[in-house]
């Protein structure tokens, strides 16, 4: 049997996975630390007999492209950037969960929490509590959080952003809401660089994707053309074979 | 198709942005209004099982496999609580706050609400009442007689009136402040209520450390910044069509395939 159909088949179907790819990076264009998702091609070659090998192309798998995003000013100071390598760690229901995400908030209990409300842990992977009493909130630039206390002069200290970094990125798994689960161990980032009032924009080039959006719809139409014409050429030998007896 | 309901969730997500950034717009001239930023997440990654995939050749490619994320959200409608431009006036009880803090209301149901905008007026009574007539908690009441007012940093409301040749003190204003501004809840007509985000009120006086200080004359402007806001409609505005282009592309391709003999 021909396998010419079957090749292009593996290429369409590949492309299909990449446009999703490449449309769940465009509707996150705009949301904080998103990290571009990037699909890798590969060829699966079988000895197709005597004449030659035939190779046909496999989504083999995606990755998360960990370039950091432009950092963006906001003027709040619950907001924080983390500037190079380093991730915070948030406690979630499924345990303890890493992200870029720099969106605080304090929470009813005063424990620091991100956007959507895990809590936000220190070094020692205990929560940061706010006492009721803080007026303003500052983090410095290596991450240690104080508080000015409402009547007193000097602000309070009253802990340290923790923030780690992974040998190889890579080995995280991507979840909802920015966060990536670690099947690889966490160490302390030694010197973090944090920027207050500053959140990190989503790493999408936005040209880049739209190129890759046309480069794929161009892809996709040839070789759905190149099918046709295989379809085409299948259909002729059969006629003329057929008119010759 | 998959790939239309991703590219709906950014349009979806880049109508809500327009919708938050609109509302800045039109709230550009409202005294002490605070700009809102729409905040986004992504959805779940769905890992694909590809099963009868011949991947024994490649030991060296991440162990994740293919992970497509589903689109995106939007988590929260943010207040940026920045200090806005204080712009004089004249009128003798507009009152800008200088810094942290709140005019803390009292609503006539008995509960407290917060407002930055301090556009005061007299009451038939004399009191310090807000545009709709609600009272300063405490209450802050003038003689009827006054002639002139005078209100200091600290809050102090001094009434001048024709039979006392010294200001008579006539009350203080105090203010709220709260650990998390961005919590409150907004009621309209600048007011705003403690939530459980919010946290509960801390009242002070005008001027103690970390609270604001009383202008008297001013008003404090809104903290919506034009250009800012005209530069995210654009982006917001050329997000939503890059996620129309997708639904396009992935229109057209699935068009190609039904032609296909």
């Amino acid at each position: 049997m021909d396998t010419s159909l079957y090749v292009n088949l593996s290429y369409q179907s590949s492309l299909t996975r990449r446009l999703e790819l490449i449309a769940n990076n465009i509707a996150n264009v705009n949301t904080t630390a998103y990290k571009a998702e990037r699909v890798m091609f590969d060829d699966v070659t079988f000895n197709a007999g005597p004449a030659a090998d035939v190779s046909f192309v496999i989504d083999r798998a995606s990755f998360t492209d960990f370039q950091s995003g432009s950092v963006t000013q906001t003027g709040n100071q619950l907001d924080v950037a983390i500037v190079g390598d380093g991730w915070l760690s948030v406690q979630t229901d499924e345990g303890i969960r890493y992200t870029r995400d720099g969106r605080l908030e304090i929470a009813p209990s005063g424990e620091l929490v991100n956007v959507d409300g895990a809590t936000v842990l220190d070094e020692g992977g205990n929560p940061i509590l706010i006492p009721q009493e803080a007026a303003s909130i500052a983090i410095s630039k290596n991450g240690g959080v104080s508080v000015q206390l409402q009547g007193e002069p000097i602000p309070t200290e009253i802990g340290n952003l923790g923030i780690f970094q992974f040998d190889d990125p890579n080995q995280l798994v991507r979840e909802a809401n920015g966060r990536f689960s670690g099947n690889v161990a966490a160490q302390p980032v030694e010197n973090p660089r944090v920027q207050q009032f500053a959140i990190e924009s989503s790493n999408i080039n936005p040209i880049k994707e739209i190129i890759e959006l046309m480069e794929l719809s161009r892809a996709y139409t040839q070789v759905s053309g190149a099918s046709d014409d295989i379809h085409k050429q299948k259909e002729d030998s059969i006629e003329r074979l057929g008119a010759t007896q | 198709m998959r790939i239309l309901e991703i590219a709906a969730t950014g349009m979806m997500a880049q109508q809500t942005n327009v919708e938050v950034i609109s509302n800045n717009i039109a709230n550009i001239n409202t005294t002490s209004f605070k700009r809102a930023r729409a905040e986004f997440s992504d959805l779940i990654y769905q890992n694909q099982q590809r099963s009868g995939t011949f991947s024994s050749d490649a030991g060296t490619i991440i162990p994740v496999g293919v992970q497509v994320g589903l689109g995106v959200k939007p988590a929260a409608v943010a207040r940026i609580t920045e200090q806005g431009s204080l712009q004089q006036t004249g009128n003798r009880l507009d009152m800008a706050l200088q810094g942290r803090g709140f005019f803390v209301i009292a609503m006539p149901d008995g509960t407290q609400a917060f407002t930055r905008s301090g556009t005061f007026q007299l009451s038939p009574e004399g009191s310090v009442v807000t545009p709709e007539g609600f009272e300063l908690d405490p209450p802050v009441a003038l003689p009827a007689n006054v002639t002139d007012i005078e209100i200091n940093r600290s809050g102090e409301v001094f009434a001048i009136t024709p039979d006392a040749e010294q200001p008579q003190l006539a009350g203080r204003v105090t203010l709220a402040t709260f650990i998390n501004e961005a919590g409150l809840d907004a009621q309209g007509d600048n007011l705003f209520r403690e939530t459980l985000a919010s946290g509960q009120p801390f009242i002070g006086l005008p001027g103690e450390e970390g609270v604001a200080t009383i202008r008297q004359g001013y008003v404090e402007n809104s903290n919506v910044n034009v250009v800012e806001e005209v530069t995210d409609l654009i982006s917001a505005q050329r997000a939503y069509e890059m996620n129309a282009k997708v639904i396009e592309t992935a229109d057209e391709m699935s068009q190609r395939v039904a032609n296909m003999r």
